[in-house]
This record gives structure tokens, sequence and C-alpha cells, in this order.
């Protein structure tokens, strides 16, 4: 199992990051949350990291991917030995 | 391949309803879904549903997935059926993960919202342009912004962003708002909205961030544009039967085709419930019933199987 962490950029109504987080739980992978209702100055962090807006935000391993794209996270999961 | 009485292709509230009525039948029911979200969860909150004065899609729909949990029911979450495949007295189901077997099927897979397709869209997506106010509303705290549809998607989004944008115009393409009433009256009487009809969008401008929107006015036939910050997008739904082509009837809308008395299909032994189906009103509380009917109809069906 690969130790380095994965990281969302959610909100708590965004559907698509509900998806995404009960995606990784059912497959038992941790992730840290960053809430960007909760701690909203980490928006520009965000921001940065994936050039654009729009929510839900996964990194992986440096890697970024925005919106719920199942493809491009198992492919992601499976390089950096998630799954 | 696995046997099953009952297929349920689809976990909004038609297919939960669907699968908490065959689990209380006892009907050996399988549940395939994308996901546990679809199109209501996308919705900003939700005011018609009896029990919950308001409440979020997301948290209705967590709601709904915890009903369904409560039974006994088999779920394949995160599976998109493919195709099916009719095999004498049986419907193979084919997931992009897997093949099952069952005697019965409920289809309920629902609608998702349609795209704009017009120039710049992808361009613009993620800087400036959304397809979901619930992900993305607070990008825009303090910005103009535009929502495109004038239904009761598109009001009760304008409504929203009414807590967070200073402006907000509302882009129709019809003559008239078609939304609910109440929504409508809403949406005229707030100063911060400026509703916009006759208006046929043609494309987003800006360098890297969203700047314009042009506009065709279908009165006067003359372009327009309205300068704005953030844009999303609300111009109704399409339905999820791209996976059904040539197996049962489908309407000029690619609706199923439904008998309302017992959401049967063109093909016995399918049935289909929820926004997939021909009904002129598309409602959550609908859908439930639908779903509801669809589980008890496949019930009786199986019962003159055996």
């Amino acid at each position: 199992m690969n130790n380095n962490l994965i990281k969302i950029y959610s909100s708590p109504d965004c559907p698509y990051c509900y998806t995404v987080k009960d995606y990784l739980n059912q497959k038992g992978i941790n992730f840290e949350e960053i809430d960007l209702y909760e701690e909203p100055e980490k928006r520009k962090e965000m921001e940065e990291i994936s050039h654009q807006k729009n929510i839900p935000v996964l990194v992986i391993n440096n890697e970024v991917v925005v919106g719920w794209n199942k493809e491009k996270i198992d492919e992601l999961l499976k390089k950096y030995g998630f799954i | 391949m696995d046997l099953y009485d009952l297929i349920i292709i689809g976990a909004g509230p038609a297919g939960i309803t669907a699968g908490i009525y065959a689990a209380r039948k006892k009907i050996k029911t399988l549940l395939i879904t994308k996901d546990f979200t679809g199109q209501v969860g996308l919705s900003w909150k939700i005011e018609n549903y009896p029990g919950f004065k308001q409440i979020s899609g997301l948290k209705l729909m967590e709601n709904l997935k915890n009903h369904l949990k409560e039974y006994e029911i088999e779920i394949k979450n995160f599976e998109e059926v493919k195709q099916i495949v009719k095999d004498n007295n049986y419907f193979q189901t084919i997931t992009n993960e897997n093949k099952y077997l069952a005697r019965t099927l409920i289809i309920a897979t629902g609608a998702l919202p349609k795209k704009l397709a017009i120039k710049n869209e992808k361009k613009f997506l993620g800087h400036g342009l959304s397809y979901c106010l619930t992900c993305d509303e607070k990008a825009f705290e303090g910005k103009i912004v535009a929502v495109i549809g004038g239904g009761n998607a598109g009001a009760e989004a304008a409504l929203e962003l009414q807590k967070f944008c200073p402006k907000i115009y509302l882009l129709e393409y019809l003559e008239n708002l078609t939304g609910d009433e109440i929504l409508k009256e809403e949406v005229l009487n707030s100063p911060s909205i400026t509703v916009i009809t006759n208006a046929q969008v043609l494309s987003f401008e800006g360098e890297k961030e969203l700047e314009k929107i042009i506009f065709k006015d279908r009165k006067t036939n003359k372009e327009k544009e309205i300068l704005i910050n953030g844009c999303f997008v609300e111009i109704g739904t399409k339905s999820n039967t791209e996976f059904l082509e040539g197996l049962v009837e489908l309407n000029e809308k690619k609706e199923i085709i439904v008998d309302p008395k017992t959401m049967v299909t063109s093909v016995k032994g399918i049935f289909a419930a929820g926004d997939v189906g021909n009904f002129n009103q598309k409602q959550i509380i609908l859908a439930c019933g639908q779903g509801a009917l669809a589980a008890l109809s496949a019930y009786q069906y199986l019962k003159t199987l055996k």
C-alpha cells in the first residue's frame, strides 16, 4: 500500500465530491479532506494546484483530477499503488 | 453468471424506492448504479417533498440510500450498465465490470443535465463556467454571474446566488420563464436578478477567465452581450437511455414509453420508473411512486412465471 496522502478539496453540498469520497471509502483508501466551506482560505491553494476553479479537486501524488472521473481516478490509483 | 429475480438499474428516488419495495417482498434483487447522487444530488434545496419542509438534494439522497441499506438487497455501486440482451426468458445485463442475469428489470436510470454545446464552452469550464451550483457557487462570492435556463432549476439557482452575488442575470430562450409560479414571482421581485427572455446564447468569451456571454435576442435578431464573471447552466435534462436503444420503445425525446398503470415498457418483464420514462411531470415524489408501482408490478409478474 502506498502511504502517500491523497487530498480532496470539497464542499458539503457538492454531489460529485460526495461520489469521489464514497468511491475512495468503498476501496478503503485513506484521504485528507479540505472542506472549502470550513476553510475558505484554502480555495486559492486549490485554484493554484488545479489551474481552475471548480470542485471536487482530487490530488493523488501531485497529479490532479477535477470532477468525478472514475477512469482517471482509477488510472492514478493504480499508477501510484493505491489499488 | 448470477441469476436474480429482479435487477434495478439506477439509484435515484425511483430506483431506491423500487429497491425498498422489492426487498420487503423478499424478491432476490440486485441494484446496479453509477452513483448514489444523480440528478437530485445537484439540487440546492427541495421544498416539495412531503415530510421535509426544506432539504438539500444530497441530504435527501443520503437519507434514501441509508433507508435502502436497512434492507437485505445486493448493491453494485459505481457500475454502469452498458447493454441489455434478451436471452429467452432472461435479461442479460452487461456492465463495465460484469454480467448478471435477471427474470425482470426495472430501469430507473433517470436523466442528467444537458450541456449547452456552444462556442468556448470547454475553454471556460472551471474558468467561470460550471454545471454544478452546489459545488461551485462559493467561487463567485461578490461577483456578477449569469444563469442560463429559466425553468425551476434556473430560477432556484438565481435565487440561491442572491446570497453571494450582487447581480445575477437569468437568461431564458423562450418568451417567458417556465418554472413554478411561486419561483417566478420571487425571481421577478428580486432587485438583484435581471431576467432576459428570448435569449439564444451563442458563445462564451474572455481571455483566460470567462468575461462575457454573447446571445441573440430572438425578437430583434440582434446580437447582444452581458459582462459577467461566472455562469451556471440549467437548461433541462436528457434521459439516460442510450444503452436501451433497440431493446425497448423510446419516444422522440429518447424517454422510455411506459404504461402508467403498471410501469411496464414495450417489453414484457422490463419496467421503468422515474425521469427516464415518458411522463409529462418530472418530480421526486412522482419518481418514488413510480418506483414503488414498478416493484409491485414486477412482483406480480414474477408470480406468473413460477
